[in-house]
């Protein structure tokens, strides 16, 4: 016997992905041309997981995946350099692959093609941005400012904000101090 | 640069009064592979009108000559940071003069950048680069642009 069938694409795919989805009890919602808004933070594990099940069906990710995955490197950047008190004496590269789950090769990658520059750079200019908060907001001479930040020592600290600014750290504060000043004149 | 796809062109707009050097500029920003789409001034007066047109493009990234007629570069960029409908844009010094004190004032009067004008091709190309990237950085993360100074 033959029988012929009709279907519809559209209602396959999101039942797929409504069945994957709530296997994980994963809070979604769909959106405009195959877009699905994933409510529920995602690991790496699950996020492997998924894209195996659905590639069954012959279902891929193509999304903000990578976009996603670089945010969560800044953010983890981000929240080391801007640790209250002493930086703890950690490598970068180290804490970035434990916290996310990804080998330090694979997230250099992403990063990199995604934001053109290295996350060595980004962490040097993060870095870089806390000094200047530091310089400015605080008492703090600059060689308390390399001990808290973990620099090996003034020079260093001095050699890295100038190679990112092409200012030295007294220069910088100098200029916002008189930048401050003239603000508050016209004020 | 590959950004996401999604972002426009980075809109840069370039006010100098020598038109080879606006040229050589324009070479040298075209041959790096960041988006960008730039527009071009002919001295202070010029730009200023172009700014505050009603509908005007204002661009992401201002580099100005110091050095123009009719109305130098100081005097503009005091009058832009003056203006609060200006106050997004990332403004670059593009000079030849290397005086302690043209790069004092300039960042005081709210300039980002101080670029000493290369004349070397290749220089120019690494040094608008850098200020794109850097730029790049302070629009697309939380950073406090009061603190984005610079000297290339």
């Amino acid at each position: 016997m033959k029988v012929f069938v009709t279907y519809s694409i559209h209602t396959l795919w999101k039942q797929v992905l409504r069945e994957q989805l709530a296997k994980h009890s994963i809070d979604f919602t769909f959106g405009e041309l195959g877009e699905v808004d994933i409510k529920t933070p995602l690991t790496a594990e699950i996020t492997k997981e998924l894209a195996s099940a659905l590639a069954i069906y012959g279902i891929e990710f193509v999304s903000e995946d990578q976009n996603l995955l670089v945010r969560r490197i800044k953010d983890v950047i981000r929240d080391y350099v801007y640790t209250e008190g002493d930086l703890p004496p950690v490598n970068v590269s180290k804490l970035l692959s434990e916290k996310l789950n990804y080998s330090y090769g694979h997230l250099t990658a992403v990063f990199s093609e995604a934001t053109s520059i290295s996350i060595a750079h980004f962490t040097m200019m993060q870095k870089v941005e806390r000094i200047k908060e530091l310089i400015i907001e605080t008492e703090l001479s600059l060689t308390e400012i390399s001990y808290r930040l973990n620099y090996s020592s003034l020079a260093h600290l001095s050699s890295q904000f100038k190679l990112i600014t092409g200012l030295s750290p007294k220069r910088f504060k100098e200029i916002i101090e008189k930048k401050r000043l003239s603000q508050s004149l016209i004020e | 640069m590959k950004y996401d796809t999604t972002h426009n062109p980075l809109l840069v707009l370039l006010a100098d009064d020598d038109e080879d050097d606006r040229n050589f500029f324009k070479e040298a920003i075209d041959a790096l592979s960041f988006k960008t789409t730039v527009e071009t001034v002919n001295d202070g007066q010029e730009l200023m009108d172009y700014l505050n047109q009603p509908n005007a493009s204002l661009p992401n990234l201002l580099f100005l000559d110091l050095n123009m007629p009719r109305k130098n570069g100081l005097e503009c960029l005091q009058e832009i940071r003056r203006n609060k409908n200006l106050k997004n844009i990332s403004i670059a010094i593009y000079s030849t003069s290397e005086a302690e004190k043209d790069i004092n004032e300039s960042f005081i009067h709210g300039a980002n950048v101080y670029i000493k004008k290369p004349h070397d091709f290749n220089k120019l190309k690494q040094a608008i680069s850098e200020v794109l990237n850097v730029n790049w950085q302070y629009h697309t993360n939380p950073l406090n642009r009061e603190n984005f100074l610079m000297v290339v």
